[in-house]
This record gives structure tokens, C-alpha cells and sequence, in this order.
């Protein structure tokens, strides 16, 4: 157990392990979402309307600018903490 | 009108300002419109998306955060490039050189490496998200194939990338990966067919991408200008592609977008041809198909 962890826990493997999470974490969320659909088309006799529209001005952009805030804090946050490997 | 006011009434009135700011920046429906279509980046995006379109829950992000990935890894990597040179003699001491006394150096670094990580990782899931919603389905089914290109670009990216520290790690991950190319079928020295066709250790795939027969400062050479020039250009390339490909194929898809498509086309048929009548100018062969009977004919 402990040598696994070691393993696990280099700087390079980090987001082996950190992807694995994030795979299954998305494909639970990605079913749960079908289901919700199956369940919205069920409700609405096998038809679905078509969607109501926003504008991207401000509403898309204020999403990918709150999204892009959040991937750097991460990326520099990662890049602070641990250190890329040089052997 | 104070000596400010009047300042401010030439400033806004004039040429120069008009030139620049095409318009004004007041909350209307024309000026959202236009604070998409007259801008050279968020113009890539539509004036209007449906509501699911700004929902996590539904896209992900991933694509958008894949393509900032790519955008930062463009950054980090041009300033790496200004301390770094590819050969055998400096690229490691350089790499030591970032580590101990380039100022920022070693979060440079970091930033470049984990970003690279982050982008494979994000593309992947972006992928996902893309199978789980049907959005491989007409008509995006060419935009699948072009976001695979993309994908295998990631990966290939990443393997000339990890060369480059000329360090241990770097120098053996990809002598186990172009060994593994010598086993390939008819164009690798050791896969099937090969002696057939005449590959030898010294001519075949292998060697091609290493510029001899071990990983050595040719390879190191090539992966360089590979990883830095040849590969984001054609990356670039099939990125613009596939947001093209996005815009063309009806924007984000939607829920059984197919079903409700068609019903909206049909609608909109039937009222040109009901106006049309109405002005007495539809003939036989403007009316609309028949609505399908019961039995289907």
C-alpha cells in the first residue's frame, strides 16, 4: 500500500490519477443527465420542443470568462505546489 | 457644460473614437448583437445560442477549456523558448538553468508540463461529452473525424514534448515509444513483412521520426522543431476547421434536435406557402408534402 502510494503520488502521475477520478465522475454525471432527458421526454409524449435561445452577449462570455478565471487559478495554484520532475 | 463634459461630448464625437468604438456600449438588443458580430474573436461565436448552451451540466466546457489550455501551453512555451536550446550539449543544463536561476523559471515550467497534461486529459473528456450527447450524428459527423485529427495531434504533441528535458525520464519514455514503432507491421525493422519490403533498422519508421538508430541530438532536433513549429501550425489548422465545422452545422447541438428540426421546417414551409397563397401567387408546385396518413403512405 505504501509503495502505492508513493507511486501515485509522483508529480507525473498526479494526473493519471486525477483523470481516472474525472472520468468516472463525468460518466455518472453524463448518465444522470440522459436520464433527466428520458425522463422530460416521457412527460412530453416522445417530443421535445425546441429550445429557447439567449444571447451570447453576456451570457456565454460571462460563463467562459468565469471559466477561464478558474482553469488559471488552478493551473497556477498546480504549478506552485508541485514541482515538474527533472531526472 | 462644464469644461469636462464638453471634453468628453468632442472625445465621444469624434472620428478618431467612432473609428475605434463602433459602437455604443448601452444595454440594447443591437448593441449585444453587435458586441459579438463586430468583435475579430467573439465573432467565432453566434449572436444567439439556445438556453442549454451556457449549462456546465450539459457541454462541459471541455472543448473551451481544451482550446485556453492550448493557448496557455502557446505562452508558457514561447517563454521555455527564449532560455532553451535543442541540442544534446545545453538542453538539460538549460532545463537546470530554469530550475535554480531563471526568475519564475521552474512555475514556467510547471505551468507548460501541467497545462499539457491538463489539455490530453481535457480533450478526452471533451470527446466524451461529445459521444454522450449524440453530437457525432448528422450533420456533425465530419466534425467528429476532424476532432479526432485534433486528438491525435494532442497526443503526438505531448510524446515530442516529453523529449525535449533531455533528462532520464524523457530520454527512455521515448525510446520504449519508438521501439514500439520498430514492431510495426511492413514499415518497422522488426514487424511483420518488413525484411519483404526491404526495412532495415537503418530505413524504416523508426528511424525516420528518430534521424538515426537511437534517440539521440537528431531526434532531440526534430522533435523540437516538430513540437514547436510543424505541429501547432497544423493543430491551428484543424482547430479553425472544426470551429468552422461548429458554426456550420447548426452551433451547439441540442435533445432530440433531429425530431423538433424537422417539425420547425416543416412549419415554416407551410407559412411561406400559406403567404404565397394569400398574395395568389403559389402554383401546383410550391404546395407543401401531404402530412403522413396512419398507415405511413
Amino acid at each position: 500500500m505504501e509503495n502505492i502510494l508513493k507511486i501515485l503520488g509522483k508529480p507525473d502521475n498526479i494526473p493519471i490519477v486525477i483523470a481516472m477520478a474525472l472520468v468516472v465522475f463525468y460518466i455518472i454525471w453524463g448518465y444522470k443527465q440522459a436520464r433527466a432527458n428520458d425522463r422530460r421526454l416521457r412527460a412530453n409524449g416522445g417530443k421535445l420542443p425546441p429550445p429557447d435561445k439567449l444571447s451570447v452577449w453576456p451570457f456565454l462570455v460571462r460563463t467562459e470568462f468565469i471559466g477561464a478565471i478558474v482553469v488559471m487559478l488552478i493551473l497556477t495554484i498546480w504549478s506552485i505546489v508541485l514541482d515538474a520532475p527533472l531526472e | 457644460m462644464s469644461l469636462i463634459d464638453n471634453l468628453k461630448k468632442q472625445v465621444l464625437k469624434s472620428q478618431v473614437w467612432k473609428s475605434i468604438f463602433r459602437h455604443d456600449y448601452k444595454d440594447t438588443q443591437r448593441n449585444r448583437f453587435l458586441q459579438i458580430l463586430d468583435n475579430v474573436f467573439l465573432h467565432l461565436h453566434p449572436t444567439r445560442i439556445p438556453r442549454h448552451a451556457v449549462h456546465y451540466g450539459y457541454t462541459w466546457g471541455m472543448g473551451g477549456i481544451t482550446f485556453f489550455l492550448f493557448l496557455v501551453l502557446t505562452v508558457t512555451g514561447v517563454v521555455l523558448m527564449f532560455y532553451y536550446r535543442p541540442t544534446a550539449e545545453y538542453a538539460y543544463a538549460d532545463m537546470l538553468y530554469l530550475k535554480h536561476d531563471v526568475p519564475f523559471g521552474m512555475f514556467i515550467r510547471n505551468m507548460h508540463r501541467w497545462a499539457a497534461h491538463a489539455m490530453v486529459i481535457t480533450t478526452w473528456l471533451h470527446m466524451l461529452r461529445v459521444f454522450m450527447t449524440g453530437s457525432y450524428k448528422p450533420p456533425r459527423e465530419f466534425n467528429w473525424v476532424v476532432g479526432v485529427l485534433l486528438l491525435v495531434l494532442t497526443l503526438i504533441l505531448s510524446v515530442t514534448g516529453y523529449l525535449l528535458p533531455w533528462d532520464q525520464l524523457a530520454i527512455w519514455a521515448v525510446t520504449v515509444g519508438t521501439n514500439m514503432a520498430r514492431a510495426t507491421p511492413l514499415v518497422g525493422s522488426e514487424g511483420p513483412f518488413a525484411t519483404m519490403l526491404g526495412f532495415r533498422p537503418d530505413n524504416d519508421v523508426r528511424f525516420m521520426l528518430l534521424g538515426g538508430t537511437i534517440v539521440g541530438p537528431p531526434a532531440l532536433l526534430r522533435f523540437y522543431v516538430l513540437h514547436c513549429i510543424f505541429l501547432p501550425i497544423v493543430a491551428s489548422v484543424f482547430m479553425a476547421v472544426h470551429f468552422w465545422r461548429i458554426r456550420k452545422d447548426g452551433n451547439i447541438s441540442s435533445p432530440m434536435e433531429s425530431e423538433w428540426k424537422a417539425v420547425q421546417t416543416a412549419g415554416i414551409a407551410r407559412q411561406k406557402f400559406a403567404a404565397a397563397r394569400a398574395k395568389g401567387t403559389a402554383g401546383a408546385e410550391e404546395k407543401p408534402a401531404p402530412a403522413p396518413t396512419a398507415d405511413g403512405s
